[in-house]
């Protein structure tokens, strides 16, 4: 698993991405296994999160949608 | 197909759930849901206001609680009210220490619905639970919580559920209504598991998905419509509704073939009769008459039973003996004064029933009874067996969180240094409703302008306002006809007291009846002063019936020498007497409403006054007001007088004109207020009057805002202000001693005794050979009544410890200090020390210090001879007892105010030479000034109190006294400024510009010095409040 953190391109379909663009790569959702969301401190940005795990073509990706930060790939599995 | 949430905690949740019931309601309505279950932890708090809430959004309301067994919750849902009953029955079974797997397994919970919440439960406690509750009727509670792998665990439960064939159920735990609470739903939890906002807690929320969610949403996250259907199936099936149409009072006794309504009826004319016998034909006729009104009235409402059972303990508390004074809107009614629940005529008071009690009022009527507070356990215990253990309890109060509350437990969630958090807290007034951002600035001045002070404001607006536990009521008794485990669960208070899950307001809704029974210390003082009076000078008086026109009573009243008597010993009241100066019963009664916030917050006070002595007319806005406000010079002084004018002034019927005056008195809220001031003013115009006097009547009427009293209320606390004051005047001995027995005012006993001397009465210090466990009286040499102090004023000497020198002493007299040691050998050292620094054993030897080495040696060789030593003796000779130096004066007076809390003679008699020699004049001079020319003075005292009230602007009074009297002194704000440091010492000269009325007097501060930089040289000198800083420099007290 690697940490990433980087802005991402989410190409959605009814809400539902099924494709990612990452460094100049495009990646096809497969399937999603799992979604969650969190929220920040609310004493601080109240950034809110939903996350997403998916398979793609070339892996197991955890991305989310931030309301400050768009959307994000949050990590990678191997 | 019904939807809604089966899992829902409210605020009553407490530091859990982060919505009010209402909240939950207004949103349920809002996303579709047709019922909502509140199912707060081990308790239904929020019962009634859900039911009252769902009623108005027109959706249903169902109850429950949560309960945990294992780690893992479940929720029990009543099907029915035998159902709630039954969850009433096991909340408080668990609140007792049941064991709850036992309880939970065998109990019958028939009535009820139970669900288990599995998703996050650890799968074998869920298997566990599951076989444990299978014979109820039992669901498996699914929910999508919005962590990660939610629908899994979903699916887990789901495949768990058809393993042990018990259906799922649809079952979102939810903890507050709308997404943004989820901030203070973290708060709490940090506040509750002790942690800070900084930490990571597994309770703490990660997402603000515990809200409650439209049908659809669930749908889209948990696919299982069979669980949906479940769903349904369970919130058809069921319905309760606690709150009733009819109030259900504790059953009277009534002998058989009788009603309620025939005996109260008889005993009401019997009451009449007795009451009035002596009347004139005019006021008997207003009698009767008034007596049939209210009891058609009471028959009307259906309480009859309800005045019975107040009769009842009444009468019993009456048998026994014990000094009882209904209080309140009941002494506006006719019946409960014929009946003896309280003390004040109606008819000549001129007291308006419908204040009290009208056929628009929903619920019962509020009688509050002051009893004797020493006895107040007894008539409790009266009740209890009466009633029923089964159906008497306390009424709870909410403990809302209040801005200082909250400030402790934000900033402490927020990490910030106890001692930093003590200073946050006192940085704010203690009570007050201003918006929480006015406080920023006083908040800042301890922590300064940092980015956490926003987050602390944040979090204080938070919290405030919600529940934060569940508190005793001070004296309501809920008395119910029927067990109370059927309408609520009981909990032990920390004293073991039995108290309800609702406060006052819920308990009226669900029908049941509130008995306010407090204690009243003031009333046991009267009663041991009557007690006193029999027993040492056998005089037997009848307080309750004595003339209220005494002169000598009235002569005292006037003269301001009031300090211990009810009501009226405050400064501010002196001052006031010396204005108002009262010279009748009903100028006592205006004199205890003038001095309230509503009144003088309202600007009442001093009109009044010019209008009483003549200095202004009495004017009316308008002709109508005239009856009504006749009484009263013209101004607004009581609530009946609001009532009174929204009624027939302004033409709102009666149930109306009551909110109205409910709404005036309280003035919470604004836009209700502007509501009721358009209904005012219309309802006056429409009765021909025109607009501008209505408004002006209008603006008049609601300044009657903060708290003021009902006239009746004034009347029967001005019967116990007189019944004080004529014991004072006649009895001034047995009057003091119980005052002093019972500390029901707010001077200390220092005080207390100068004043006691000043009266004639000479206060005697505790004695081994005469002192009691009490107060008692005795005569000097020239056979005045003194009064003795009891072994128990001295400190460390507790009820035990003086019962036993008590017992020795009635077998013999002590013959020596050693004879007294070793006759009491279990009373510590350290008790014995302190009767001998009291002067309790002056007589058997006069030098203190010599009786405290002999108590040491004789009680050190009392225990070296039980462990047997060859070397032990039992007598000390003369000859061993060294030379030891004499107590000085100042040591002399400082021991007593440590060891029995009042001094022999004023300390500033010690110093009264130098003074004069200074021109520092005494108190007693001040008096003496003529106030006719501005006459400059400088005088010197002890600091008896501080005060700042909100409504002097900034003016600090404080109160001196020396051993001629107490004075009032005014310290304008800028010499409060300028003397910031001097005026926190305990001993001040001030001196300033003599002023006054009448008798009153009081001084204008120019100049403050500390007095211990004038008189010098005590430094070291024990304070009577322990330490050494009553007289010293530097010793500082808090204005708070």
């Amino acid at each position: 698993m690697k940490s990433i953190h980087e802005p991402i391109d989410v190409a959605q379909r009814q809400l539902t991405p099924y494709m990612i663009c990452w460094r100049g790569g495009t990646y096809a959702v497969e399937r999603i296994i799992d979604s969650w969301t969190s929220r920040g401190p609310w004493w601080g940005n109240d950034e809110t999160r939903g996350y997403i795990l998916l398979i793609t073509s070339s892996g197991v990706m955890e991305i989310y949608h931030s309301n400050i930060r768009g959307w994000m790939l949050s990590r990678m599995y191997d | 197909m019904q939807f809604g949430s089966l899992h829902t905690r409210s605020h009553f949740s407490f530091l859990d759930g982060a919505s009010s019931p209402e909240c939950l309601a207004i949103t349920a309505a809002r996303l579709g849901h047709s019922a909502i279950v509140l199912t707060d932890v081990l308790g239904v708090y929020g019962a009634v206001r859900l039911q009252r809430a769902c009623k108005t959004v027109g959706i249903r309301a169902l109850m429950g609680a949560d309960i945990n067994i294992n780690e893992v919750v479940i929720s029990v849902v009543a099907r029915n009210a035998e159902g709630y009953r039954q969850i009433c029955n096991l909340i408080t079974t668990l609140r007792d220490g049941g064991v709850i797997e036992e309880y939970v397994v065998g109990s019958p919970l028939s009535e009820c619905v139970i669900i288990i919440h599995g998703c996050n439960a650890d799968p074998d406690s869920l298997g566990v639970i599951c076989s444990m509750l299978q014979k109820h009727e039992c669901y498996l509670g699914i929910e999508h919580d919005g962590r990660p792998w939610a629908l899994r665990r979903a699916r887990r439960v789901v495949d768990l559920a058809e393993s042990l064939n018990i259906p799922c159920v649809i079952a979102q735990d939810v903890r507050y209504a709308t997404r943004d609470e989820y901030a203070a739903h973290d708060l709490m939890v940090c506040i509750r598991e002790g942690v800070t906002i900084h930490d990571p807690h597994p309770l703490r929320p990660v997402n603000d998905r515990q809200c409650l969610r439209s049908e659809q949403e669930v749908r889209e996250l948990l696919p299982f419509p069979e669980a949906f259907k479940n769903l349904d199936l369970i919130l058809s099936s069921c319905s309760f509704d606690i709150l009733p149409d009819r109030v259900t009072p504790p059953s009277a006794s009534i002998p058989e073939h009788t009603s309620a309504r025939e005996v109260l009826r008889e005993l009401a004319i019997t009451g009449l009769e007795r009451r009035y016998h002596s009347c004139d034909a005019s006021t008997q006729e207003r009698a009767w008459t008034q007596l049939e009104h209210e009891l058609r009235v009471l028959d009307e409402l259906e309480l009859s039973d309800f005045f019975l059972v107040v009769h009842e303990v009444v009468s019993e508390a009456r048998r026994r003996g014990i000094r009882c004074s209904g209080r309140g809107s009941a002494a506006n009614s006719i019946v409960a004064y014929v009946l003896n629940i309280t003390g004040v005529c109606p008819i000549r008071h001129h007291l308006l029933f419908e204040r009290f009690l009208h056929r628009g009022r929903k619920g019962t009527p509020d009688i509050d009874v002051d009893f004797d507070s020493d006895r107040r356990g007894e008539i409790i215990a009266w009740m209890e067996e009466r009633f029923g253990l089964a159906q008497t309890a306390m009424t709870a109060t909410m403990i809302m969180y209040r801005i200082r509350m909250a400030i402790r437990d934000v900033a402490k969630a927020l990490g910030f240094p106890t001692e930093t958090v003590r200073s946050l807290c006192k940085s704010v007034p203690s009570w007050t409703n201003q918006p929480v951002e006015s406080y920023r600035e006083a908040l800042a001045s301890v922590i300064g302008h940092i980015p956490m002070l926003d987050i602390l404001l944040c979090g204080i607006e938070l919290l405030i306002d919600h529940p934060r536990h569940l508190g005793q009521h001070s004296g309501g008794m809920v008395l119910s006809s029927k067990p109370l485990e059927m309408l609520t669960p009981i909990q032990r208070s920390a004293n073991g007291v039995a108290v309800v899950q609702f406060d006052k307001d819920d308990i009226e809704a669900m029908g049941l009846v509130k008995f306010d029974v407090l204690g009243l210390r003031m009333l046991a003082c009267v009663s041991e002063a009557v007690e006193l009076l029999d027993v040492h000078q056998g005089i037997v008086v009848d307080i309750d019936d004595l003339p209220l026109d005494d002169s000598d009573t009235f002569q005292l009243i006037r003269s301001g020498k009031t300090l211990g008597i009810f009501q009226i010993e405050s400064q501010g009241q002196m001052h006031l007497l010396a204005k108002h100066q009262p010279e009748c019963f009903d100028d006592l009664v205006t004199e205890v409403a003038l001095f309230r916030p509503g009144p003088l917050q309202g600007g009442m006070v001093h009109p009044y006054i010019s209008r009483r002595t003549g200095k202004a007319p009495v004017e009316y806005v308008h002709p109508d007001l005239e009856p009504l406000l006749s009484d009263t010079l013209g101004i607004v002084l009581f609530q009946e007088q609001v009532l009174e004018i929204a009624h027939r002034f302004a033409g709102m019927p009666l149930d109306e004109a009551d909110d109205f005056r409910s709404l005036v008195s309280k003035n919470r809220d604004q836009a209700l207020m502007a509501a009721m001031k358009d209904t005012f003013i219309n309802g006056a115009v429409s009765r021909g009057v025109d607009h501008a006097s209505a408004e002006r009547v209008y603006d008049i009427v609601s300044h009657f805002v903060g708290y003021g009293f009902c006239r009746s209320h004034a009347a029967a606390f001005a019967k116990i202000v007189y019944q004080s004051a004529w014991l004072k005047t006649h009895h001034p001995a047995a009057y003091m001693a119980a005052f002093m027995q019972h500390r029901p005012g707010m001077y200390n006993l220092m005080t207390l005794e100068e004043e006691s001397r000043r009266f004639g009465v000479d206060v005697l210090l505790p004695d081994v050979r005469h002192s009691h466990i009490r107060y008692t009286l005795e005569k000097d040499q020239h056979q005045r009544w003194c009064i003795r102090k009891p072994l128990t004023s001295i400190r460390d000497v507790s009820d035990d410890a003086a019962r036993e020198i008590i017992m020795e002493r009635a077998r013999s007299a002590f013959a020596s200090i050693e004879d007294f040691v070793l006759r009491l050998p279990s009373i510590p050292r350290n008790v014995l020390e302190s009767i001998a620094l009291a002067g309790a054993l002056s007589h058997l030897e006069q030098d203190v210090r010599r009786t405290i080495w002999i108590i040491g040696v004789v009680r050190q060789r009392q225990q070296v001879s039980t462990t047997g030593s060859l070397f032990a003796t039992d007598h000390i000779h003369e000859t061993e007892i060294p030379t030891l130096p004499e107590l000085r004066a100042q040591e002399r007076l400082a021991y007593d105010y440590i060891t029995h809390g009042a001094a022999r003679v004023h300390p500033m008699t010690l110093f009264r030479r130098m003074m004069t020699t200074m021109e520092i004049r005494s108190i007693e001079t001040v008096h003496r000034l003529p106030i006719d020319k501005p006459i400059i003075i400088a005088t010197a005292g002890i600091v008896m109190l501080r005060q700042a009230p909100p409504t002097a602007r900034g003016m600090l009074f404080i109160t001196i006294e020396d051993e001629t009297g107490f004075l009032q002194c005014v310290v304008p704000p800028n010499v409060r400024q300028a003397y910031a440091a001097e005026l926190r010492s305990a001993a001040l000269m001030l001196k300033g510009t003599v002023t006054g009325i009448s008798s009153w007097r009081s001084i204008m501060v120019r100049e403050v010095v500390v007095l211990n930089n004038i008189i010098g040289g005590y430094h070291g000198h024990l304070s009577y409040a322990g330490g050494r800083d009553t007289l010293e420099v530097g010793s500082v007290v808090s204005f708070a």
